[in-house]
Parts: C-alpha cells; sequence; structure tokens
C-alpha cells in the first residue's frame, strides 16, 4: 500500500481502512458495522442480501447490536493521533 | 491456576458460546480467569498492523501494560488474538528501534509497557499447566464412539518463529483433550490448512472454496463433527457452511463445536451454559449419540 503497489485482492485496503476507522471509534470491533461500511464501499447492491443473513445470525445471537466500547476511548484517540503523526512524518 | 483474561472481540459477540463454555469448563477444571480491565482490540493479525504497524502494535502494548499491573500471563481463547499479541510481543522485544517508538506513543497515552507478561492460548494452558489426565479424571459422559475432527486452523500453532506451544505442521494438543474425554481424535491432512479467514468479507468465494475443502476433508474420514479453538474458523466452518453447500451443490451437514463445548458435554454440563443453542449447523445428530441422549433448544 505504501508503495503504492495495487492490491490482488481490490477490496483488502478498505477492509483494513474500515475496520481501523472502528477500532479508533470505540476500542473494539463491531462486526456488524464493519460488514455494512466495507460492503457500502465495495458492494452496496449486496447490503440487503447480506442483512438477511444478519438476521439470522441475530437470532442465533451472534450479532451484538450496541457496540462495546472501552472506558478510557482518550488512550485509543492518543495512540491513534501519534501513531499517525508518526506515519505522516516517515512519508 | 490463576489468568489474566483477553477475551478479545469476537468472544464477545459472534463467538460468545465460546467465551460460556470457557467459563463453565474453568469452574470444574479450578480455573480463573480475570478479565484485563478495559482492553482494547489487539489489531487483529493483519487488520491494523497492514494499515499502520506502529499502530497495531500500541494497540497490543496498551493491553500488556494493563496486565502488567495484575502479575499474571495472559490467557486468551481467540487464535487471531493469540497470534497478533505474541507477534506484538516478540517484534518489541527484539526490535529496540520499534520499542522505542512504541513507548514514546505509549508515553503520550499515559501508559508503559516493559513486557514481562506473557500471552498463552487457553488450549496451551489446558494441556500444560492442567493437564489431560486432570481432564479425564473430570469426565461424567464419556463420548465413547464420537469420531472427532480436530481443526487447528493456522494461527494457532503458525508461524512458528512467532509463537508455539505445539507442533506447527502436526500439532496434538486437541486431539490429546478429545482423547481424555472418550471421543475418538481423528487424523486428517487438512487440519491445519487455512479456512479462507477474513477473505469471507473480502472475497467470499476464495473463502467458500477454502472451507469447503476443509469441510470435505474432515466429511471424507467419517467424522461425526469438527472441533476448533477458532472463532474465525469456526464462524466460516459452521455460520458459512450453507453457502458452501449453496455453491456447490453439497450436501456436508457437519456440526461445528468449540472444544470447550465437547468438552463440557463430557463434562455433563448443562447444554445452555455452552451455548449450544447458538451453534449454527444442529448438532442433533451429535446429541444424540451421547448416553443419555441431550435435547438442545434451537434457540440460545
Amino acid at each position: 500500500m505504501e508503495n503504492k503497489v495495487p492490491a490482488k485482492i481490490p477490496t483488502k485496503p478498505k477492509f483494513h481502512k474500515a475496520f481501523t476507522e472502528i477500532v479508533g471509534k470505540y476500542g473494539r470491533m463491531h462486526e456488524p458495522q464493519l460488514q455494512v461500511k466495507l460492503m457500502k464501499k465495495t458492494n452496496p447492491n449486496e447490503v440487503l442480501n447480506n442483512m438477511l443473513f444478519g438476521v439470522q445470525m441475530y437470532r442465533k445471537g451472534k450479532v451484538k447490536i450496541t457496540p462495546s466500547k472501552i472506558k478510557h476511548t482518550k488512550d485509543i484517540e492518543t495512540i491513534f493521533r501519534s501513531a499517525q503523526k508518526k506515519e505522516e512524518v516517515k512519508k | 491456576m490463576k489468568y489474566a483474561y483477553f477475551p478479545g472481540c469476537s468472544v464477545e459477540a459472534s463467538a460468545h458460546e465460546y467465551g460460556m463454555s470457557c467459563m463453565a469448563v474453568n469452574k470444574v477444571l479450578g480455573i480463573e480467569l480475570v478479565e484485563i480491565p478495559d482492553w482494547n482490540c489487539c489489531g487483529s493479525i493483519d487488520a491494523v498492523h497492514a494499515y499502520n504497524p506502529e499502530l497495531s502494535l500500541s494497540l497490543s502494548a496498551r493491553n500488556f501494560s494493563i496486565a502488567e499491573t495484575m502479575n499474571m500471563d495472559i490467557v486468551t481463547l481467540c487464535s487471531a488474538c493469540f497470534f497478533t499479541l505474541s507477534r506484538a510481543s516478540k517484534m518489541l522485544h527484539e526490535d529496540p528501534n520499534l520499542k522505542g517508538a512504541v513507548d514514546k506513543i505509549m508515553n503520550d497515552a499515559g501508559l508503559k509497557f516493559t513486557g514481562e507478561s506473557k500471552i498463552r492460548h487457553y488450549l496451551d494452558v489446558l494441556i500444560n499447566d492442567v493437564g489431560p489426565s486432570k481432564i479425564a479424571e473430570k469426565v461424567k459422559v464419556p463420548l465413547k464412539g464420537l469420531k472427532v475432527a480436530p481443526y487447528y486452523g493456522c494461527l494457532i500453532v503458525r508461524p512458528p518463529q512467532v509463537r508455539s506451544f505445539d507442533d506447527p505442521e502436526h500439532p496434538k494438543s486437541m486431539d490429546k483433550i478429545i482423547e481424555a474425554i472418550g471421543a475418538q481424535s481423528l487424523d486428517y491432512p487438512d487440519k491445519t490448512r487455512c479456512c479462507g479467514a477474513s477473505l469471507v468479507l473480502t472475497d467470499e468465494s476464495v473463502m467458500l472454496e477454502m472451507t469447503k475443502d476443509v469441510l470435505l476433508s474432515a466429511k471424507a474420514i467419517g467424522a461425526d463433527c469438527i472441533v476448533t479453538p477458532c472463532p474465525m474458523c469456526h464462524f466460516n466452518l459452521d455460520a458459512k457452511q450453507a453457502d458452501v453447500e449453496d455453491r456447490f451443490d453439497l450436501n456436508i451437514d457437519m456440526p461445528i463445536l468449540y472444544f470447550t463445548q465437547l468438552m463440557g458435554l463430557a463434562f455433563g454440563l448443562n447444554p445452555k451454559d455452552l451455548g449450544l443453542g447458538r451453534n449454527v449447523v444442529s448438532l442433533k445428530k451429535i446429541l444424540e449419540k451421547l448416553k443419555p441422549p441431550i435435547e438442545v433448544a434451537a434457540k440460545p
């Protein structure tokens, strides 16, 4: 990614970005948001089809509607800010 | 036996039954897992690491820094978290420049990583701290006649340079547990083959092909069920099994359990406490084999 080499699987960099954004927001992953966020960016037509799968998983107790958020989100904000600043300096 | 517990994000959600069954089994074996207060995502294999390696290492380091105040080894159930935290620990121990960069980030957040806590997988604890003979002593319902295919996946044993408590090519730890609880552990070539992992989100057709190969391999050797220690593998093999069947016009019908759920059945624990209603592929055909047979409500 750093050297602008095209990704073999084009959705991979979008996956990394969407995953990182959610962790930056809550400090933890929220699986349903990742799925929707990624699908909106890569395959919006599939959002509805996957909602049916999501309902099946919800019925099985495998979907947590409300994201789990850590208490000290300030730690995560600072870690993100500092790490991203270092990355920008490198570039 | 007391450890600092890192649940990981999946065990809080799609793999909730893994956490439930682990806690139920712990009561029988006298293991205490104390949750690391306010733990955060480990950085999840390549998800954050590919985006920004120092960010990923710092996320892992925050968990270590909190656990270090507890003076206990860290134990996790999730193979991906185990790999990510082990890799972070190794990289930060071996690369002073990287350690310096992460220390600076941690310092900005008012945290300190010393690297004193060791990360271990729960399976490692069961095999090396508890031991198969103590597990066998607790069996109330021997799973005699049940043929079980242990599926390790990739991250619990590979790459061995990162950290491993078992053979990277021919792991045996889960096999030993299966035998200790009275079932028959089957050997087959695909037990450490990749299931496709997060390709489920980025290239599902490839993941379905890979998962199909694992499922058919276990079916070909006559397995009654597959057990796994990994939430990602469990999701692909169990929740996506219907999609594999549709895509390739197959009838697989292979129950997929966490190894802790199978242990709980052998210990005679309540199926509700093992989260058996949360498994997607019906467990009916294996539960009927048990003596006495067990019934499980379809809803969790």
